[in-house]
């Protein structure tokens, strides 16, 4: 099957999309850093504004340039639906701006979480509609993943010839002995396993937003608190965590190409990516820890489940990854380098949230700066790392251009700038302070005041990076 | 069942089926003459039609701004669409000038200079941009609270306005669903950044009247027994219904507008390497 020019093109837009969205809204972060920083005070009212808008923004913004990098992994191996790619694309992209003006306009500053009483009470700073509009948009950015999930599920499963072959079941139970001579590739399997949990994870995001449009209508009371909690955290926590799985997709597409080796599907491979099925719907309970009412059981069950999660991360992204690269004169080209960062960042990240789901640890750093340490990393210096090589080397590949010594520094600048923020974070949660604090004292201010130099270095490495993809576009874009 | 509910609840029902008839519709396909869906459409147009001028919703919209937003709505995606899909215009304005005498056609197409060169100006206008612009000027004008003001006030403005809603969104859906007329879209990119600016720009000026907390348009407050609350209440439930609307019909749309592209060329032309 030949790769189709169109589904490139596809990919292409969403990831452009993912990056100009991740510059506008890391420009809003810039400003908060600042602020807590106490080198640029605005009100805290514009603080938690820009705070829900930079969450919501950023989420957006990385699932849809990592489901452009699973786009183009798929093209050429698994028939997709262009129209309907499309579709889900018009729908992520009409989310934002609802979102924009909910926050920026509206006055919405409940964070991207909105947890009980918020939104619908917010004691006059916002109105019932404005929050209504967050929750829409939601809505739909949960509508284009589904359609997403279908349109990749269905690609696999024809191109593979049914779900069991998709998901390799008859050769890894088998132990290898059956099913070799057909086997789908990593993409395609992170592409079955990621679709699964994600029609399961829209299911969720259902059970959380339609009785909230309810309860704004008035058609019914309001709803347990604990019991939005729960699912909106298993639904916050799917959609993030599917989105670095999305990912995946890039790293599996940008190995081979930076090692000169083909990254074949094995065991370790299959086993792991099957089991991110099943892992990464148990462990959302760790959000929970500090809800006492929650029974003990769940919370231990999740700390396990927590646990576990690094094993398909682990066997697959680092292990696989870092296999791949040993000894293969791997030229450090600007995907190179970026692929590089992805791996250390998701092993850093991944170690800094697995500290945190120990639950002695999480009673001293729950809500405190170490979790936004652990997020970041995940995205910054994973998801994005990951997505922006394949995007770099996808324009490039297409363009025909060559990378200079500039661009090898900016990606460099990228991961140096990128560890010194996400470590600022982590010093800060260390030492005790608050998340989603407007305001800090001047005890805090020292690391947010070196994080806004390492942010600024991040800034300069986009911003070169930015110009260089911009102005190969033109000629990436044709055929 | 109040009023209110059931006409929009007819209004999403029709919605659904004029999206649902032209799901076959792409930018190279066009629904045969004798193809039992164009009849589907053409009902859905009348009775949207109808539900905008006869139901209990014309009553409302003339005291309710949300329910005015909902035949706003009606006018500017659900009745456009259906009246594409079914493409009645060209037969229900060609059979009175077939039925004329050939040398009065001749006669009155002299007279007007009805040849293809007075038409340019009108198929400039049926151009993607200057009907994207012209749509968007046309919806943006008539919420401007004086104007919209005058429309409540004055029948005929009222009416006026109503057409220039259903003119301008014809011709903003054409590009999208018209077949291989000429200012169609030529490709999907182009087809989804329309849409995008299509349903941007109303999506904003629903979220503005959404979240203003003033009383915009004030002749509300004139009538009897609505109070500014309730006046501004319904304000934002009209914004939040002009605000959501535009993104869920043009996501709908688009699956129904943007071509399947190569890629259903090369499924079939080839499965995957190793189910050979």
């Amino acid at each position: 099957m030949q790769k189709s020019t169109e589904i490139t093109r596809i990919a292409l837009v969403h990831m452009i999309t993912g990056f100009a969205l991740f510059l506008a809204m890391g420009l809003l972060g810039y400003a908060m850093r600042l602020d807590q920083a106490g080198l640029w005070n605005f009100d805290p009212s514009l603080f938690y504004e820009i705070l829900t808008l930079h969450g919501a923004g950023m989420l957006n913004a990385a699932l849809i340039a990592a489901l452009g990098g699973m786009i183009e992994a798929l093209n050429g191996s698994t028939p997709l639906d262009a129209r309907f790619l499309w579709t889900a694309y018009v729908i992520s992209c009409l989310a934002f701006p609802i979102i924009v003006v909910a926050t920026m306009i509206g006055g919405v500053g409940a964070g991207w979480t909105m947890l009980y009483p918020l939104p619908y009470h917010s004691l006059g700073e916002w109105s019932v509609t404005a929050a209504l509009a967050v929750y829409v948009s939601y809505f739909l950015t949960a509508v284009a993943f589904l359609i997403y999930c279908l349109v990749f599920l269905t690609g696999t499963r024809r191109a593979a010839g049914g779900l069991r072959r998709a998901l390799a079941l008859d050769y890894l139970f088998s132990f290898g002995c059956e099913g070799a001579d057909r086997l789908p590739s990593p993409a395609q399997l992170a592409a079955t396993a990621v679709s699964i949990d994600g029609i399961g994870t829209v299911v969720l995001g259902c059970i959380w937003l339609i009785p909230r449009f309810l309860d704004a209508s008035g058609l019914i009371g309001p709803m347990d608190a604990l019991f939005v909690k729960g699912v909106l955290n298993g639904f916050g926590h799917m959609l993030t965590n599917l989105t670095m799985y999305t990912a995946l997709a890039s790293l599996f597409a940008m190995l081979p190409v930076i090692t000169g080796r083909e990254l074949k599907t094995t065991i370790p491979i299959v086993l792991a990516l099957d089991l991110v099925i099943l892992i990464l719907i148990v462990p959302f309970g760790h959000h929970l820890y500090q809800d006492f009412a929650v029974p003990a059981a769940i919370l231990m069950v999740s700390e396990f489940a927590s646990f576990a999660s690094t094993v398909p991360v682990l066997l697959v992204a680092i292990m696989g990854g870092l296999i791949l690269i040993y000894r293969s004169d791997m030229r450090w080209s600007v995907p190179a380098i970026l692929v590089a960062l992805g791996l250390w960042g998701w092993a850093f990240g991944g170690i800094a949230g697995l500290m945190d789901a120990v639950i002695p640890i999480n009673q001293v750093t729950h809500n405190t700066l170490w979790v936004p340490g652990h997020f970041h990393t995940y995205y910054l210096l994973g998801v994005l790392a990951f997505t922006f090589a394949h995007m770099y080397h996808l324009v490039r590949e297409r363009s025909g251009g060559r990378e200079s010594v500039i661009s090898r520094l900016a990606a460099w600048l990228y991961g140096i700038g990128g560890a010194g923020f996400v470590l600022m974070f982590m010093l800060s949660g260390a030492m005790s302070v608050p998340r989603r604090f407007a305001q800090h004292i001047p005890a805090w201010q020292i690391p947010d005041q070196i994080s806004v130099v390492f942010v600024g270095l991040i800034s300069l490495a986009l911003v070169w990076l930015g110009i260089e993809i911009f102005w190969r576009l033109a000629s990436a874009w044709r055929d | 069942m109040s009023p209110f509910l059931g006409s929009f609840l007819g209004a999403s029902i029709l919605s659904i089926v004029s999206i649902a008839v032209s799901t076959r519709l792409s930018p190279n396909v066009r629904l045969k003459r004798n193809d039992p869906r164009r009849d589907i459409a053409l009902a859905a147009a009348i009775l949207v039609g109808l539900l905008v001028l006869f139901s209990p919703l014309d009553a409302l919209a003339d005291r309710f701004f949300s329910a005015h937003m909902v035949v706003h709505e009606l006018l500017l995606f659900t009745m456009p669409i259906a009246l594409l899909a079914a493409r009645p215009i060209p037969a229900v304005l060609m059979t009175p000038w077939r039925l004329l005498p050939s040398r009065w056609r001749r006669s009155i197409a002299k007279r007007w200079n009805w040849t293809r060169g007075s038409l340019v100006s009108f198929a400039y206008l049926e151009r993607p941009f200057p009907a994207l612009l012209m749509w968007t000027l046309v919806l943006w004008l008539w919420h401007a609270p004086r104007l919209y003001d005058l429309a409540l006030r004055n029948e005929w403005v009222h009416t006026t306005e109503h057409i220039l809603f259903l003119v301008t969104s014809l011709l903003y859906w054409q590009p999208l669903l018209s077949g291989c007329r000429r200012g169609a879209l030529n490709n999907n990119p182009q087809r989804v950044l329309y849409l995008l600016a299509g349903g941007m720009q109303g999506c904003l000026l629903g979220a503005l009247i959404a979240v203003d907390n003033n009383v915009l348009y004030t002749d509300y407050l004139l009538l009897p027994g609505l109070s500014v609350q309730v006046v501004l209440a319904d304000q934002h439930l009209g914004g939040a219904i002009m605000w959501f609307t535009g993104p869920i019909f043009c996501g709908l749309l688009a699956a129904v507008a943007l071509d399947n592209g190569d890629i259903r060329v090369a499924a079939d032309r080839n499965e995957a390497p190793w189910s050979k």
